[in-house]
């Protein structure tokens, strides 16, 4: 709810989806793609520049939301950059410790650089996504969608579904704070009690929610489909145009530095095998 | 002759397992007029009004709707209830979609009206009742008056005959009375029937025509609003009378 709030009000609120789908599709694309670190964090500060100017959040509300992966990535990342086996084998080691005999945990520089991706790369995928979603209200995403060709059973899914969470969110809010006022979240026992007590409510009460939604639909004559008005801001040609191009160059420049490599490395192999 | 646009004939209701929520009501809603039905909580307003949409139906007894008695197939219902909109007391259950706009022109989708109807009906829904302002919002965005306001558009597009509104004032501030019922005044001037289930005594007194008191599931009481509003044994035995109110 938060993220759909910071969206309504995102400076790219009245941009076309499709133009923002496209610029996220397109890192992401090239977080899948790229095999090499640098480019991967080059690409990810540049989309945090962009979504921190262009978006207009504010700048702590924007890191708050990528510590979120972080806080998820960092351990993972660190069990990464460790290697387990016989250190003997091991090439490049920056730092050793043997556990018994010849066998250690050891950080390489391989290991480093696999973690420091696969940070990068999520970090950077999970940037594109954000940009999504924080310049587009889900209305307009799935009005977008459902005149594209996405069955109606779907939309109509994410919508109800998308209103559920927020009358969710507002309920438990105010269960939340019914229970606060009468000390109900004052020590470890209690908050326990008062959260389980809390979801009990949330389940009767979305019962009761689903039967009235349905009387208040049958009432405005339902038929059975949810058929809407869609508004969805148009395409600006010029910069689709732009931005096509920027993210077909951002597209071929990792491209090419992934093909290069590889090529370098690859020429490095042949001379090696000559020698 | 007296044009009553909702008949209610020796209407019984039990709900599953409860004691009985209407017990032989019988009573008229006039065509054009404003009508209030009065009584305290459980008294069964929530479940009359639901009766003349549809969406309970009388285990004895009948409901008749503009002279005919109101039928309960697929079509009869269609034909009813696009010509009564009914305002729920929770907002929150009526409002389904996420932009207001949207919310809005579901209605008229469901009449069978093509894009460029249903557009021009939700245009003037949103501006007849005040929601331009944040047609593109989220329902859960909305102040308490706003998501009524939004309530009442998604029914006014649909061009009823009548609005039933069930305790709409209820949870709104005074602010938020006086501009719903300005609303409601704006579109009587244009022929809408209203039939208002409330306990609010001083809207009922200012602004109805005519007044029905209901106390345990039937009506004690109907006639003009000055007269039964007058009547304060009736409002005691009505549980409608507070010593605090000062009248
Ligand atoms: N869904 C329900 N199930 C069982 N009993 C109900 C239900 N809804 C209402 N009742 C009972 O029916 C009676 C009339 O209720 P209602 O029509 O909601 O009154 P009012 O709207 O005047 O407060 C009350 O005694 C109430 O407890
Ligand atoms: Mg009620």
């Amino acid at each position: 709810m938060l993220l759909d709030d910071l969206a309504c009000r995102s400076h790219w609120r009245g941009v076309s989806p499709a133009e923002k789908l496209l610029w996220s599709g397109a890192f992401l694309l090239a977080s899948l793609l790229s095999r090499h670190s640098d480019v991967v964090w080059m690409l990810f500060a540049g989309l945090s520049l962009w979504n921190l100017t262009v978006l207009g959040h504010p700048p702590v509300l924007y890191l708050r939301l990528l510590a979120i992966p972080a806080l998820f990535l960092l351990p993972s990342g660190l069990v990464l950059t460790v290697a387990w086996g016989e250190t003997a084998e091991l090439h490049d080691i920056l730092w050793q410790q043997q556990v018994h005999g010849s066998w250690g945990v050891a950080i390489t520089r391989e290991t480093l650089d696999t973690a420091v991706l696969l940070v990068g790369k999520s970090l950077l995928g999970f940037t594109a996504l954000l940009f999504l979603t924080l310049s587009t209200p889900v209305v307009e995403m799935t009005s977008f969608l459902s005149r594209h060709g996405l069955p109606g059973l779907v939309t109509e899914l994410i919508v109800l579904t998308y209103r559920m969470i927020g009358l969710f969110a507002a309920t438990a809010s105010a269960i939340q704070t019914a229970q606060s006022a009468r000390s109900g979240w004052v020590s470890w026992r209690t908050a326990f009690r008062s959260s389980s007590l809390l979801v009990f409510n949330l389940f009767t009460l979305s019962i009761h929610h689903t039967h009235r939604l349905s009387r208040a639909l049958d009432a405005r004559c339902y038929q059975g489909t949810l058929r809407v008005l869609h508004r969805i801001p148009p395409c600006h040609t010029v910069r689709m145009i732009c931005m096509t191009l920027i993210c077909v160059c951002m597209l071929g420049w990792v491209c090419s530095k992934e093909w290069g490599h590889s090529h370098l490395a690859h020429s490095h192999e042949m001379e090696a095998y000559h020698d | 002759m007296i044009d009553e646009l909702l008949r209610y004939e020796e209407v019984h209701y039990s709900y599953s397992g409860g004691s009985p929520a209407l017990s032989g009501v019988n009573l008229g809603i006039t065509r054009g007029r404003r009508t209030a039905i009065l009584g305290r909580n459980g008294c069964g307003k929530t479940t009359l009004m639901l009766m003349g949409n549809g969406l309970l139906r009388p285990q004895r007894g009948s409901v008749w709707f503009d002279g005919k008695p109101m039928d309960y197939s697929k079509d009869g219902l269609m034909q009813v209830r696009s010509r009564v909109g009914f305002i729920f007391q929770e907002t929150e259950s009526q409002l389904f979609s996420a932009s207001v706009e949207q919310d809005v022109s579901f209605g008229p989708f469901n009449l069978g009206w093509d894009e460029h109807r249903v557009a021009e009906a939700t245009e003037l829904a949103l501006s007849q009742t005040g929601c331009d302002a944040f047609r593109h919002k989220p329902t859960h965005h909305l102040s308490g008056g706003q998501k009524k306001r939004a309530a009442v558009a998604g029914v006014v597009a649909m061009h009823p005959t009548i609005i039933l509104a069930d305790e709409p004032t209820a949870h709104l501030d005074p602010q938020g009375v006086d501009d719903l019922i300005d609303l409601f005044t704006t579109l009587h001037a244009g022929g809408m029937t209203f039939a208002v289930a409330t306990h609010n005594l001083v809207f009922a007194r200012s602004w109805f025509d005519d007044a029905i008191v209901m106390s345990e599931g039937r009506p004690l009481a109907s006639g003009p609003t000055s007269e039964i509003l007058a009547d304060t044994n009736l409002l005691k035995k009505a549980g409608l009378y507070s010593k605090y109110s000062g009248e």
